[in-house]
């Protein structure tokens, strides 16, 4: 398994389109930080707006602009796989189903972090920039850390989801389809029609990757056995689930299709 | 009596699909040291046999034995494998994919195989190289790591006469000089009959007959040729003993079975009212024979 992860890791390093995510992201990071800095700061400029890193944080995971990259590269990076048929290689040098999938979950674990720790430097990155000249700035580094590491988590989990759904789905443009389709209509849910509807569902406190806006950084550390039970089943239940359908696939390519 | 070590042992291996195509009970083995040809045309299951032994797809029964092992799965480091199409990863270039597959094998060198002749420092990404240069790097990556045997799903396909020469005199050589065991599957008899020395014939996921090549050009040199006007009704009582034959023209069949049955056949026909102007021993063209050996009879 660890041969595996080294080779992938390596693989994900020469891929150029994991450093265009990262470099969208980035961009995404920029658009966050002009945003904020305008509606919040610059916006109540004359009534006294305060410049918070706090709630900044909170504001990097309102909407899914973390999301598309990484749901872009690693869909694209699963697929790669099946469409050119590397399983059969590996397998017939006597690397296991077992030690290729985790070798290969965990890799992509890590790029996941990868990317993440990468976003959110740039992010403050750019946020500092722009505050350079601002004298007082809110800023909690106890809740910040514990609200980024939750959030990290959440990301690990919905990585274990999107590789649950490149099992069942081995084809980059179906699967992206899906999961797209499937952000929206989760978006819809905890926003417009959970309004509409007025609905008060307790999971949203511990809803996946930043989509619900419940999970308050100031909440985060009191919430906290909930929300580890939750993301927990999150990484471990689709990383199983997607084991047992990897396990009994049949990898021949799309001949039969 | 000395026993060789067989490289591969299959017995009645079956994996079969929904719509009842796959391969049913195909036992077969290959002794170390020796090229050995799938023969079979589409859909005959030879890249199915191949998945199987890879592993890509788990046979439903029978046994494999790697180099005497059961376990197949303790021995597959000693195989090397080379799909029917070659593969390239994203924009890696040939060093890049190199260093892959070395990782993912746990295998030290960095090198490809002299044999092959690479240019390791081309900076082009695999997928833009030409189809022959990519085949050979899908071999020198199935060569990483020296394996003992080397699995080549149709290699001749797609490739001109000077790179067929090129392939054939590169798998010759180590099958001569590291008694590597050499297993390939394809349609085409010319090219690797210079090199096989034993081809498996598999028709409709059934492996037919194992035949050495001196069986197929004695086979070639032993048809029966009757020359009759009553074509269709010799047929009609030919088929059950001898299903094994061709139309040549109007009146003329073609039946490929041992030359010894020709009296049989003959007696067969004149009992049965049908006129038999001539009946001899015909030879035919080494494809021809196992085209027929493979065609599949509606």
């Amino acid at each position: 398994m660890f041969r595996i992860l080294q080779s992938e890791l390596y693989r994900i390093r020469k891929k150029p389109l994991f450093f265009f995510c990262l470099m969208l992201s980035a961009f995404f990071m920029f658009a966050y930080a002009l945003t904020f800095h305008y509606d919040t700061v610059k916006a109540a400029g004359l009534t006294g707006g305060i410049a918070s890193l706090n709630d900044y944080t909170e504001f990097l995971f309102s909407d899914y602009s973390l999301v598309i990259p990484i749901t872009i590269f690693q869909l694209a990076y699963v697929a790669e796989d099946y469409q050119k048929g590397i399983h059969e290689i590996l397998f017939a040098k006597g690397i296991s189903r077992f030690d290729f999938f985790f070798g290969k979950l965990t890799a992509l674990w890590i790029a996941t972090l990868f990317y993440l720790i990468f976003s959110f430097f740039m992010a403050y990155v750019f946020i500092m920039a722009i505050w350079i000249k601002q004298t007082n700035i809110q800023i909690s580094f106890v809740h910040i850390c514990g609200y980024l590491i939750l959030q990290v988590l959440c990301f690990i989990g919905y990585s274990s989801f999107l590789w649950l759904l490149s099992c069942l789905l081995p084809y980059r443009n179906i699967a992206l389809a899906v999961m797209f389709f499937l952000l929206g209509t989760l978006y819809l849910y905890l926003t417009k029609i959970s309004t509409a509807l007025n609905l008060e569902y307790s999971l949203y406190k511990c809803w996946i990757v930043g989509l619900s806006d419940q999970m308050e950084i100031n909440l985060s550390i009191s919430q906290l056995p909930p929300v580890l039970l939750t993301i927990a089943a999150y990484i471990f239940l689709p990383a199983g689930a997607a084991y047992w359908i990897y396990r009994k696939t049949n990898l021949r390519k799309q001949e039969r299709r | 009596m000395v026993q060789i070590e067989a490289a591969l042992e299959l017995k009645n291996v079956s994996y079969v699909f929904h719509d009842r195509k796959g391969i049913t009970d195909v036992s077969l083995q290959v002794r170390r040291g020796e090229i050995y040809m799938l023969y079979g045309g589409h859909n005959a299951g030879k890249t199915l046999l191949l998945q199987v032994l890879t592993g890509a797809v788990i046979p439903q029964t029978g046994t494999i034995k790697l180099f005497g092992n059961s376990d197949y799965l303790q021995e597959k480091r000693r195989i090397g494998y080379v799909p029917q199409k070659p593969y390239s990863l994203g924009k890696m270039s040939v060093s890049d994919m190199l260093h892959y597959f070395a990782l993912s094998y746990g295998v030290l060198e960095k090198e490809f195989d002299k044999a092959l002749d690479l240019n390791l420092t081309e900076k082009k990404a695999v997928c833009h190289l030409p189809f022959f240069m990519q085949k050979k790097i899908s071999i020198g990556i199935a060569l990483l790591g020296k394996p003992d045997m080397i699995i080549l799903d149709d290699p001749f396909h797609g490739l001109d006469s000077q790179e067929c020469e090129y392939l054939l005199s590169t798998l010759s050589s180590l099958n001569e000089e590291r008694n590597m065991t050499i297993m390939l599957t394809g349609q085409d008899y010319e090219p690797a009959s210079r090199i096989v020395k034993k081809y498996g014939i598999l028709a409709d996921g059934r492996l037919k007959v194992e035949l050495t090549p001196d069986q197929i050009n004695q086979e070639c040199s032993r048809c029966i040729k009757i020359r009759t006007p009553q074509v269709a009704r010799a047929i009609t009582i030919l088929q059950s003993d001898f299903p094994q034959y061709e139309v040549l023209g109007d009146d003329v069949i073609r039946v490929f079975c041992p030359v010894s049955y020709s009296a049989e056949i003959n007696a067969k026909l004149v009992s049965s009212g049908i006129e038999v102007c001539e009946i001899g021993i015909a030879g035919m063209n080494p494809q021809s024979f196992l085209s027929a050996l493979t065609e599949v009879k509606l």
